[in-house]
Order: structure tokens, then C-alpha cells, then sequence
């Protein structure tokens, strides 16, 4: 049985794909469409689910929106009936496009599977989506659920208990009050984009002082000891305006937000060292009380909060539960996967079988590219490249390139589900290397950084690293963990007078560990582990990395420049290596050297750069 | 910002007949009144020599289609705005009445903690969180009319008119909001 998920019309839309409950294709439509965080209908992530299932759209047995649109719609009438006569700008630009599209729903996703589309129709609850995604692909036969984000319907976390084939949600928080809502508050008067943003946030804070976390728990939010919350709506504006806080928010704290890309100050940055402490403290009092309520030893989580890894970082060392498992698609993206994991387990009552590890199969979910048309497509543009078949050899090659220094690009076997580039669409680097960070965020990212590159680490070494468990499992990037003592470096005094620079690229420049890159100034680190049967190439090539220098770790970003969603295709590869100060690319098994490739073969560097909005 | 795609040269004629039709018409009613002729011979005389001259040159009538586009655009966002005005005055008027949404006041006394309610495993083929009957499709008025009178949103049903016209004001090319704002889509 074909079972299609599908999330759309908020941001993040993605489709996925499930037969008999395995997971065959996910992937978010901003890769194909090249527009980031893209909320339409996902057609093209649609046609590539089929087209990786091999079937078409007659085989589709059912297809599941990943939230009940009318109770959404109830919510915003409702929050309406409560504002009015305030509110009229949001509501006048919402009413249209859910008189059009929102509710049509049924014949929108009928109309875009065609005629040949027979089966039946289904839309989950948004936060049973999270809770199916977080569940069914775990490792574990029963756990505790979290989900947290901004809001679904109404709902804005819930908890529940998976247990086989069934999910439970048992205790929910309701619209307004939200972690998500608060976190995005904060993200929105510091400057950043919300709903992207997030995580420039959050890597902001170890420069600050939590020095306003009282204040926000004294007068904007009522945390309670199970972690539900209770906002002072008066700080807030996102019921009936078009900005996240209000005059009284903004009086609070001394100030309007900061304008986007102004510079950042030490304000901003306390801000964010106190958001993180407030939120660090609500899930982990949130994941107590469901630890207490439920009495499961494992949990999963998903929802846009689950991928606040500071947070998972301090659950999985402090927290109640033996083992953690999160969603790497964890927000909105991931509900498609989700809601058709739902329908297949929760509402037609199939089996589950636990598959040790998990079955997100790396969230290694995208399309992939074969020799051949890699191939025809160098040879049809002009490029010159190296067909080394050996996969040995091709190893040795990189791992030679990686030790000089190089940045590579990265592109092999299937595209990532999810907003971390997990070593399919990847550059990667030395990690050692003390210039590393600077060039790949000004020559490649084409940003100005505060936040150091998150490392990938051999499982089998991550405990020698890190602060760690003996080969810890974080496939997925979404834990944050400290770098040991002995690879910490003595800070001089001129280390130290830099430490106090102004200008966080100079503090996040100075060299704290022999890992220079991917050290954050607290010492702290968003590791990956890599291991053979979820990486494979990828495992070998820092297994070849690591036989000859000794370091277990490289550098790991996303394949792409600031505001462009990560690669998909060779093509989407050849541009971005080509319009960046990237030395090398290895496509499956091509390698191409920048210094080598004719003049005139890549885009209009301005042209390219401009064509993406910052992020 | 809604933007309108390049016309078609079948588009331009067609635009041209109807636009040379009504040219004709009101031409020949003012001929025929000042000259003395029927005004049926200036009718088709003036639509003749206009439709033949548009259907060789069609660029001809690209700028009154622009503007033709340009009045559409200014009448259907006038529409919209109107049509949106109305379906806010509702939802204040009944906002005023009592709505259930609590945003302020006092905080419950111990948890924001509520047990959440599974939903029927039927109800998983709506689009809301009621159970409809099996049997044939049905449109998107009847569902929210089914909706808001089970979910005790009966005063929806007053949208409903408005929202149908709505719809069909509403622009292709519409896509989401974006800025900062969420809490509303």
C-alpha cells in the first residue's frame, strides 16, 4: 500500500512517500523549486516521490495532508473574534488566500494527483503528524512523546505515549502559549527572520549573559514546574498585528527590535543567552513531566523546538530518559512523513517493528544521480573532471584534498530529508585548519559568521572528543555536546583581549581547541556522528581522513550559499561549487578541480548570489 | 503582487473583436443618430473595419489590453478588499458578542497542561475534527457549513456567501504571505 504524505501552505512544504510502512522517498519542494523555505503545493517533491517509488499516481493508495485545515481555520476566526476590531491587516491579507486555497484542500490535493489519483484522502492532526514522525521511524518499541513548536490547529506541544503501532497524545498546551511563539518572539526582536532564524539564535547565545531570563520569567512568561507556560499576551502582538512583539515587549526591554543585518550588539546577544536559558528550562521540565506522567525510559521528539540541540544537548545529558531519539525533519517539512506514518499505523492499525538504529535510513531520503548522467552532463557543459571509478582511489584522492586544506564539495548518493546537510550534499573541510571557518563563511557561504561550522565525527571516536557517551549516537546533528578538556587549547592574553572584541567573528576566530572550526566559544559543539551503515561513502572517506592524520573530525556545512536551499542536483552542485571559492568538487564519482575548469562555465557570481534572499 | 503573464496573440484578437464590437456599437448608435443612416449599417461597417485591421495587427491592441488588465486588477482588489472589510465586520460584531478564545486574564492555577482528545479514526478523512458521513463528495461550503455547526460555529455560515465570492475574486497568483507573521495561515 502507497501511502503519500504531503505539507504545505505554511513554509517548508515536503512530501513523502511510505509503502507498507517503509519509508521509500521525503523531500522538502524548496530543493527542487530553488525558492527557500517554498509553502506551495509541493508538485515537484510530489512527482519525485512517485518517480523514486516507480509508480504513478494510480498507485497511490491514500494521500494525507499533515493538518486539519478548518480547525486551523476556526483558530484564526476564533483568535479574530477575540482581537477585533483590532487586526484587520493580518486578517486582510490571510481571509483571501483561505477563501482560494485553504479551503479547498480535498480537491486541490485531487486536482494536483490527477484523474488517475482513486484512493482515499486523509488529514491528520498537525501535532499527531509530529508526534507519528518522531515515533515510528525510533528505534524504540515504546516511549514518551514530546512535540513542541509554534502551533498547529490549537495545539502548541503536546505529550503522549507510543507504544507499538499506536500514538497517543494525552496532554496538549493551547494557542497562544507556546515555547515556539516565545522562541520566535525573541528571534524576531533580535533581528533575525522567524521561522529561519531560529538557529542564528540560538548560536548567539554563548556570547551573552542570561541576564534578562528573570526578567522574561518574572513578566512575560509564567513557567510552571510540569514546563507548561503561560504567556502575558500584552508583550505579544502576533494575535492581531504583523510584527511578533509589542510596544510593551519592546519598553521592557529598552528598545525596538534590532533592525536585520544592522550590527549586533551585546544586548541582542544577552537576549539570546536568556531565551536559551528559559527554553532549555522548559523542555527539560516538560520532558520530566512527561517522563512522570508516562513512565517510559525513551524519548522522542519532534517539532521546530526539537531542533534546538542546545536543548536536546542538556536533556540527553541531565534528563530523565535513557535514550532520546528527534525527528531530523522535526519541523513542518517532516509532517508529511508524519501524517503518512500515521494513517499507515495509527488510523489503519498495521504493525510496527522497531528497527534498530531507526528507520529514517540517515534521512538519506532525496533523489540521487547515477555515473552515467553526471557524466553526460559534464561532457554537454565543457567541464573537466576525473571519472575515478576505484573507490578506493577516489578516497585516497580526497582525503589527500581534505588534509591539504581544500574545501570540497560533497555530493553523493541520496539528498537529505530535512534542514541539516548530513554528508550527502555537503562542504566539508580540515578541521584542524585555523583558516577554515573564515574562508568557508566569506568565500563560500559569502556571510559574515558568528557561528562556528558543526563538526562530523567517526562514532567510534566521538567519546575521545567529546563529551560524550563511548560512541554516542547523534546522526543527525541535533545534539550539542562539549568538546573535551584535553583537545581544549590554553587562551593567551591576547586571546582573551580579542575574546572581548566587539565584532563576534573576531571572538568566534580565536582558536579555543585543536578543532578550530567547529569550536563555539563556550567550547561547545553540533556534532554528527558518521558511521558505515548509515554514511557509507561518507563513513569511508573520514575513516581514510582519519588513517592519515589522526583526527577523527571534519568540517561539515551545507551545500549551498547564504539564502540558496542545499544542492539537489549535479547541476544546482556545478553552479554553486563555480559561482564559490571552492577548491574542489566530487560528484558520486567525479572529481573536478576549480583551478582546472575552463573560464566562462560558471554563472554570474552577483547574478547567482542575488538571485537568493538572506535568510 | 499579482502579476499578469505576456498575452497571447489569441488573446489580443479575441480582446480586439469584443473590444471592436463595442466600439461599433456605440459608434453607430451615434452615426446613425447624426447622420441618419440605420444604425445597424455603422454597426457592421465601423466592426468590420476595425476587426480586420485588429486581426492583421494584433499588437494593436496590446495597450488597451494592458489597460483593460490594469482596471481588472484595481476592480478585483477593490472587491476583495471590500468583501474582506465585510466578513471582518461580521466576526467583530460576533468578537463583541463573546468569543472563546481567552488572551488574557488569569492564568490556571497549576498546569496550561490540557488533556487533549483523540480524534474519532473516521474523522481522519475530513478536514476538520468531525466525523462526516461516507457516501459522495462534497463541496467546500457544505463542509464548513457541517463544520461550524458541529463545532458550534453556526454564525460561519454568514461567511460562507461571502467567502464563495471571495474566492472568486481572489487572484492565480497569489502565494503565501511571508514576513513575520504566522499565527494566521
Amino acid at each position: 500500500m502507497n501511502i503519500l504524505g504531503v505539507s504545505a501552505f505554511f513554509h517548508d512544504s515536503a512530501a513523502a512517500l511510505i509503502r507498507d510502512g517503509e519509508i521509500v522517498a521525503a523531500a522538502q519542494e524548496e530543493r527542487f523549486t530553488r525558492r527557500k523555505h517554498d509553502d506551495r503545493y509541493p508538485a515537484k517533491a510530489v512527482a519525485f516521490c512517485l518517480e523514486e517509488a516507480g509508480i504513478s499516481p494510480e498507485d497511490v493508495d491514500a494521500v494525507v495532508f499533515f493538518e486539519k485545515p478548518l480547525v486551523k481555520f476556526e483558530r484564526l476566526l476564533e483568535t479574530h473574534l477575540a482581537m477585533a476590531p483590532r487586526g484587520f491587516e493580518p486578517f486582510r491579507r490571510a481571509l483571501p488566500l483561505w477563501a482560494r486555497q485553504k479551503l479547498h484542500l480535498p480537491e486541490l490535493m485531487r486536482e494536483q494527483l490527477g484523474p488517475g489519483f482513486r484512493g482515499d484522502t486523509y488529514f491528520t492532526d498537525h501535532h499527531e503528524s509530529h508526534a507519528a514522525s518522531a515515533f515510528y521511524p525510533s528505534p524504540f518499541e515504546e516511549a514518551a512523546i514530546l512535540t513542541l513548536d509554534a502551533v498547529g490547529e490549537w495545539t502548541t506541544a503536546s505529550i503522549g505515549i507510543g507504544e507499538g503501532h499506536r500514538v497517543e497524545l494525552t496532554h496538549e498546551m493551547r494557542f497562544p502559549h507556546s515555547l515556539g511563539m516565545l522562541y520566535s518572539a525573541f528571534t524576531y526582536y533580535t533581528g533575525f527572520k522567524v521561522n529561519s532564524g531560529e538557529y542564528k539564535l540560538m548560536g548567539l547565545a554563548p556570547y551573552g549573559e542570561p541576564k534578562y531570563a528573570d526578567l522574561i520569567l518574572e513578566k512575560i512568561v509564567d513557567l510552571r514546574d510540569d514546563g507548561s507556560l503561560w504567556l502575558d499576551m500584552s508583550y505579544f502582538d502576533y494575535c492581531h498585528g504583523l510584527r511578533m512583539t509589542s510596544e510593551k515587549f519592546h519598553r521592557l526591554f529598552g528598545g525596538g527590535p534590532r533592525s536585520p543585518e544592522s550590527q549586533i550588539t551585546q544586548k541582542e546577544m544577552d537576549l539570546a543567552a536568556s531565551i536559551q536559558t528559559v527554553t532549555e528550562e522548559a523542555v527539560l521540565r516538560a520532558a520530566r513531566h512527561a517522563h512522570e506522567i508516562t513512565g517510559k525510559t525513551n524519548l522522542v521528539m519532534a517539532g521546530g523546538v526539537a531542533l534546538n540541540c542546545v536543548a536536546n544537548g542538556r536533556l540527553r545529558r541531565e534528563g530523565p530518559f535513557d535514550e532520546i531519539w528527534v525527528q531530523p525533519a522535526a519541523g513542518d517539512a517532516g509532517g508529511a512523513l508524519g501524517a503518512a506514518l500515521h494513517v499507515w499505523h495509527g488510523v489503519l492499525g498495521n504493525d510496527r517493528k522497531p528497527v534498530p538504529g531507526d528507520a529514517q535510513k540517515g534521512s538519506f531520503l532525496g533523489p540521487r544521480f547515477d555515473n552515467r548522467d553526471i557524466q553526460l552532463f559534464f561532457d554537454a557543459l565543457g567541464a573537466v573532471y576525473q571519472r575515478i571509478d576505484d573507490e578506493s582511489e577516489l578516497l585516497d584522492r580526497v582525503a589527500g584534498l581534505l588534509g591539504d586544506s581544500s574545501v570540497i564539495g560533497w555530493f553523493h548518493g541520496r539528498m537529505e530529508y530535512g534542514p541539516r546537510a548530513l554528508g550527502g550534499r555537503s562542504i566539508i573541510g580540515d578541521a584542524r585548519s585555523p583558516e577554515m571557518q573564515a574562508v568557508m563563511n566569506l568565500k563560500i557561504k559569502f556571510r559574515e559568521s558568528f557561528r562556528p561550522f558543526a563538526p562530523c565525527v567517526l562514532r567510534e571516536h566521538v567519546h575521545e572528543v567529546f563529551e560524550t557517551e563511548t560512541e554516542e549516537d547523534s546522526p543527525y546533528m541535533l545534539f550539542v555536546a562539549p568538546i573535551r578538556e584535553d583537545w581544549r587549547l590554553e587562551l593567551e592574553e591576547e586571546d582573551l583581549r580579542r575574546m572581548q572584541d566587539p565584532d563576534l567573528r573576531t571572538r568566534v576566530s580565536v582558536a579555543r581547541s585543536r578543532l578550530p572550526a567547529i569550536t563555539h566559544v563556550d567550547y561547545s559543539a553540533r556534532i554528527q556522528t558518521v558511521d558505515e551503515t548509515r554514511h557509507g561513502r561518507y563513513y569511508r572517506l573520514m575513516k581514510r581522513f582519519y588513517d592519515r592524520t589522526g583526527c577523527p573530525v571534519i568540517v561539515n556545512t551545507s551545500f549551498n550559499i547564504r539564502g540558496e536551499p542545499i544542492v539537489c542536483t549535479p547541476e544546482d552542485a556545478f553552479r554553486c561549487f563555480m559561482a564559490t571559492d571552492m577548491d574542489a568538487l566530487v560528484v558520486e564519482n567525479f572529481v573536478l578541480l576549480k583551478n582546472e575548469q575552463p573560464a566562462g562555465l560558471g554563472p554570474d557570481v552577483e547574478a547567482y548570489r542575488a538571485s537568493f534572499s538572506l535568510d | 503582487m499579482q502579476s499578469f503573464r505576456a498575452p497571447t496573440r489569441s488573446a489580443l484578437r479575441s480582446f480586439w473583436l469584443v473590444l471592436s464590437a463595442t466600439v461599433a456599437l456605440i459608434g453607430a448608435a451615434a452615426l446613425g443618430w447624426s447622420l441618419g443612416l440605420p444604425a445597424v449599417v455603422w454597426d457592421l461597417a465601423l466592426f468590420g473595419l476595425l476587426a480586420v485591421v485588429g486581426w492583421r495587427t494584433p499588437g494593436l491592441a496590446t495597450r488597451p489590453y494592458r489597460a483593460w488588465e490594469r482596471l481588472v486588477r484595481k476592480a478585483r482588489r477593490a472587491t476583495r478588499l471590500w468583501l474582506t472589510g465585510v466578513v471582518f465586520l461580521i466576526v467583530t460584531i460576533v468578537g463583541r458578542l463573546g468569543g472563546r478564545l481567552s488572551l488574557a486574564g488569569p492564568t490556571p492555577p497549576a498546569s496550561a497542561w490540557v488533556p487533549k482528545k483523540r480524534l474519532p479514526d473516521r474523522s481522519y478523512g475530513a478536514d476538520s475534527d468531525v466525523v462526516q458521513a461516507s457516501g459522495p463528495e462534497i463541496g467546500w461550503a457544505r463542509r464548513l457549513a457541517t463544520w461550524s455547526w458541529r463545532s458550534g460555529n453556526v454564525w460561519v455560515w454568514s461567511l460562507i456567501p461571502l467567502l464563495a465570492l471571495l474566492k472568486r475574486v481572489e487572484g492565480e497568483s497569489r502565494g503565501s504571505l511571508g514576513g513575520n507573521v504566522y499565527t494566521l495561515y
